[in-house]
């Protein structure tokens, strides 16, 4: 018995050795797919693991807490004192800083970075937060001359590790190297976007004695409370705050990261279907290729648990060799996948080794299942299957559609499509790839150019205009002086508009401004941002409900807003001003990205007299000449050189300044898009070089019959082309509902809970990415067909 | 008679694992038009490769090879490719077709690809139609290939050798797939179209086959041993004998 286990086991690995040998293409092209499969499910695995733990892990590792609050120190000097006397705050740390803009830093005698952002000054020693560096180590020191940034500034400024820049705070100034970025967990989204400067004690201390920082000094206050609802109320009429937010918030600055995040999930679930559909149809088409080994086996007598154990066993080895370069490919692949989000934020990655691990063990094991289903048909099959080479005779599809006969197309094309439409699940399979992968650039693209189109205007809040001026100068100067802000802003754009004229383009400024104010509806009390231009109309702006505010007792609230106070169209609020309650009836209700879409807008008639602006957003210009396009681009860096600043744009860019993350999203819809050909260019190549080896007797024949290599190769080309234009066509067609379907839920998020209007670009969406994705594969399969070149027409005599 | 092919010192080496294998040793032979010329040898002798050589879809290592005055080693691919498409029919043993297509458009696959009698392709379908009418497979015209039998399929094959009305057609052991019947169906048609004009070398093993065609050529080891003449006017048993007589005397 030994003797014959023995015998039977020589001959396994004989019959073994030899197919692998034999058969080395599709063993190949099998291996291949196993190795893509692996990959691409571990790197997604964790990658989505890291990105929907993502926002908890960084928090908590960050020390957030439930609370935060943002003061100037000059007016809310006893804000620690009121916290901790407040019952339900369990803990306030407050983090001090300088509050700065841009032009406090300089760089070879230019500004360091064109942010429009307050920037904050800090002590590494005093920071109440964990804050990391880009190997995701804590900076708990720095060192004295050096300084980590947190933020856009670095983006901005180009500023290298090494690089030396200045800071002038009043009279003292510091010349500082940059030491690297800083993760920030509460500022440093991209849709936050504020920057730290984290500096050693020492040098703090400098900056910090000058007279003038005594203007600037503010605070973070990090709370820790059992009732976010009561400290919010119980802040609402607390003046002189910059920032009050919630940890609940406060993720929703996180929403561009997020975005991303998602596209990259739902690249990452893709690419697993992806690899998956191919791999199981490899698997089937192999073991096809096989019939007449099998049909010979059983002609021989062997059983059929034994012939089945023979290619599970070959299977199994191939998998086990493939998920292993799979599990070592992935790790570089996936971190290439995070990249983008992981440069601002602390990503959950310590057990991704483990989890790709698994992951490929669990592709092991979906192989071996797909093998256990593909040899079942072992059972079925005779020993006539190795005359016939597994052509039974029985037919399960309808008679070909098309007729040579009665064609028109040339004979070449002809073929192409008739072999397309014959083979519908084998050409399916490949079009439904292609198609997904191409409606995944053309969703990323719709996403990048929507966050970068005039479309989202109305989300901000404002009116259009020629040109948009971001002034952070100014609106820090008006919020310093509760007294006189009103005046300073209008001051501000009086001084614009005789500038605008000085240059020959006279026009009218306008500013959006922001006030705080608290709010209450029944027992329900909060403290929100209005918005009120006094040069424009309430009726200028979007409104997705009701009507537009009409008196000064009529306001307009987000969705949002609208449900955190249980209001309605029609319900009254009251609206503490100057410490005066004022009615007012809600009127319209509103979607925005404004303040993470919670604002509101006053009628221009509201008395904000003694009321201290919060913010504001950039000047608005409009030009009296109403100039063109090219006009106001030219206009646009006219002002720029004035103004000496980069922070001028048209409506659009305007847009993309805003939301920040076009730019992010445009760099993943471009690694997507390469992702996507090197997936299109391997799909096209390997699976080209299967149907080559497949139809081998076929491609003899018919050179046999007097086609020339040219046409052999226009065949096998136009197949993949067909099935190219197919996906195209698709993907145009499927595009832009998808667009909607996938993005709208992350527009809802930021505040845009009724969706947006996608900027869709014809020409990029459905011609260049379609002939893109059309070129790559035709050449990929042009390239592969040209193996045909070595099968000539004897070899009908040599196929089994 | 003109020649149709003329074979001189022809050459074909296989070099295997830097083994090298003389398939073929100086063959000459001629074929005349008209005529139906079988080879016949023993397995492994270089019948097959000699009809794949002579008919230029091998390329010949020495020697010469004109098919219609003209040397096919001096052509190019692309140029063989068109001889075969449009002067040469092939029928091989095993029934090839293409998979996709129905038995009607593989046979007037290579009308539809040439441009030699440039007709619409109605007029093409139509020639298909009345070739397969004349093989007697009219009904399966329109069925796929793996509905129809192997004798069926192999008189498809030979419409498909047929429909560019070629100067010679080549056959790779035409019956060596069939049983008996259908065996003797698709010689009938071929020795039928010989009567009609057409030119036909055929590799056999079966003396039943080779009975049917004009001459005989005997190959052994890549040489020609002896070539046999059949008497047309003799009754089939005397042919039959005669032919089985001198292929004892060849060593059979």
């Amino acid at each position: 018995m030994t003797r014959i286990n023995k015998k039977g086991n020589t001959m396994y690995l004989n019959i073994l050795k030899k197919d692998l040998k034999r058969k080395k293409t599709m063993n190949v092209i099998v291996l291949l797919f196993v190795i893509l499969s692996a990959m691409f499910a571990a790197s997604s695995v964790n990658n989505i693991i890291a990105v929907s733990t993502g926002i908890d892990y960084y928090f908590e590792k960050a020390g957030m807490s439930d609370y935060f609050v943002v003061t100037l120190d000059s007016t809310n000097a006893d804000m620690e004192q009121r916290l901790l006397n407040e019952p339900y705050v369990t803990d306030v740390r407050r983090e001090p800083a300088l509050f700065a803009d841009r032009t406090n830093f300089k760089r070879n005698g230019e500004y360091l970075a064109d942010t429009t952002n307050t920037i904050f000054i800090m002590s590494v020693d005093k920071t109440k937060l964990n804050y990391f560096d880009s190997a995701n180590e804590n900076i708990t020191a720095v060192e004295r001359g050096k300084a980590y940034i947190s933020g856009n500034v670095p983006k901005m400024s180009g500023i290298g590790v090494g690089d030396k820049f200045t800071v002038k705070f009043g009279n003292a100034e510091l010349e500082l190297e940059y030491a690297g970025f800083a993760k920030d967990a509460f500022l440093g989204a991209e849709f936050a976007a504020n920057t730290r400067f984290i500096l050693n004690s020492q040098d703090y201390a400098v900056l910090n004695s000058d007279e003038y920082a005594e203007l600037s000094a503010g605070s973070t206050y990090y709370i820790d409370t059992d009732d976010v609802p009561a400290l919010e109320a119980s802040l609402a009429d607390a003046n002189g705050i910059l920032l009050s937010i919630d940890a609940g918030q406060m993720r929703l600055a996180y929403v561009m990261s997020m975005i991303v995040a998602a596209l990259l999930l739902i690249v990452s679930v893709c690419l697993i279907l992806v690899a998956f559909v191919v791999l199981r149809f490899t698997i089937g088409f192999t073991l096809e290729e096989e019939f007449r080994e099998i049909g010979v086996m059983k002609a021989v007598g062997i059983k059929n648990s034994s012939i089945r154990r023979l290619y599970l066993v070959k299977y199994f080895g191939i998998s086990i060799v493939g998920a292993l370069i799979g599990f070592i490919c992935s790790l570089p692949f996936g971190d290439m996948l995070l990249a983008s989000v992981s440069e601002t934020m602390v990503l959950g990655t310590e057990n991704s080794s483990f989890t790709a691990l698994l992951c490929c063990i669990a592709v092991v094991g979906i192989i071996m299942l797909f093998c256990w289903g593909s040899t079942r048909r072992i059972k079925k099959m005779s020993p006539i299957d190795a005359v016939r080479s597994g052509q039974t005779g029985e037919r399960f599809r309808k008679k070909s559609i098309m007729h040579l006969g009665k064609s028109r197309l040339g004979t070449t094309f002809f073929l192409a499509v008739n072999d397309v439409i014959s083979s519908p699940k084998q050409y399916g399979i490949i079009t439904a790839v292609f198609a997904i992968l191409l409606m995944l650039v053309m969703i990323l693209a719709n996403t990048a150019n929507t966050l970068n189109s005039e479309k989202l205007l109305f989300l901000f809040g404002t009116t259009k205009s020629d040109v948009y001026i971001t002034m952070t100068g100014d609106v820090m100067d008006a919020m310093g002086d509760p007294a006189n802000g009103n005046e300073r802003l209008r001051h501000s754009f009086d001084e614009l508009e005789k500038t605008l004229a000085e240059n020959g383009m006279p026009g009218k400024v306008h500013v959006e401004r922001m006030y705080t104010i608290p709010v209450s509806f029944g027992c329900e009390k909060t403290n929100m941002v209005f918005q009120i231009c006094p040069q424009t109309h309430a009726s200028d702006y979007v409104y997705e409900e009701g009507t537009a505010p009409m008196y000064d007792n009529e306001i307009a609230l987000t969705y949002l807003v609208a449900e955190r106070l249980g209001a309605r169209i029609g319900d009254t609020v009251t609206l503490t001003v100057n410490g005066e309650n004022r009615k007012c009836i809600i009127t319209a209700l509103f979607q925005s990205f404004g303040q993470l879409g919670k604002t509101g807008r006053l009628h221009e008639s509201f008395d904000v007299n003694g009321l201290q602006p919060s913010s504001a957003y950039s000047f608005q210009i409009d030009f009296d000449d109403h100039p063109g396009k090219d006009e106001i681009d030219r206009r646009v860096e006219l002002l720029k050189n004035i103004y000496d600043t980069k922070n001028v744009f048209n409506a659009a860019e305007f847009v993309k300044d805003c939301t920040g993350a076009s730019d992010t999203i445009a760099a993943v819809k471009n690694m997507i898009l390469i992702v996507t050909l090197l997936i299109v260019i391997l799909i096209a190549v390997l699976m080209e070089r299967s149907f080559i080896s497949r139809e081998k007797a076929e491609i003899a024949l018919m050179k046999a019959v007097g086609f020339n290599n040219a046409s052999v190769i226009a065949h096998h080309t136009l197949r993949f082309a067909i099935v190219a234009l197919i996906s195209s066509v698709i993907s145009a067609v499927l595009c832009i509902p998808l667009t909607k379907l996938a993005i709208d839920p992350i527009m809802g998020i930021m505040g845009a809970v009724n969706g947006v209007g996608y900027d869709i670009r014809p020409l990029e969406i459905f011609v260049i990415y379609p002939l893109v994705i059309l070129a790559i594969t035709i050449l990929a399969a042009f390239i592969t067909s040209l193996y045909t070149k070595t099968i000539r027409s004897s070899d009908t005599a040599d196929i089994e | 008679m003109e020649k149709i092919l003329e074979v001189n010192d022809l050459c074909k080496t296989y070099i295997v694992n830097k083994w090298q294998n003389n398939v073929l040793r100086n063959v000459n032979f001629t074929v005349e038009e008209g005529e139906m010329v079988a080879v016949m040898g023993p397995s492994g002798s270089g019948k097959s490769t000699l009809l794949y050589t002579v008919s230029g879809m091998d390329r010949m290592t020495a020697g010469t090879v004109k098919f219609c005055g003209s040397d096919i080693s001096a052509l190019k691919d692309d140029e063989l490719a068109k001889l075969r498409l449009d002067d040469m029919g092939f029928i091989f043993q095993q029934m090839y077709m293409l998979k996709n297509l129905t038995v009607l458009d593989n046979v007037i696959l290579p009308a539809c690809k040439s441009d030699k009698h440039k007709e619409k392709r109605s007029g093409i379908a139509q020639r298909g139609r009345d070739l397969l009418r004349k093989l007697g497979i009219q009904d399966i015209a329109d069925n796929d290939i793996n509905e129809v039998s192997g004798g069926q399929l192999q008189r498809a094959c030979i419409c498909r050798s047929m429909i560019n009305s070629p100067k010679m057609i080549f056959a790779d052991e035409p019956t060596g797939a069939l049983n008996r019947s259908s065996s003797e169906e698709v010689m009938e048609e071929l020795a039928r179209l010989n009567e009609d004009g057409t030119t036909i070398m055929l590799v056999t093993h079966d003396a039943k086959v080779a009975v049917k065609c004009t001459r005989v050529l005997f190959i052994v080891d890549g040489n020609i041993k002896g070539e046999y003449n059949i008497k047309k006017e003799d009754t089939l048993r005397d042919r039959e004998r005669g032919l089985n007589n001198w292929l004892m005397e060849m060593g059979w």
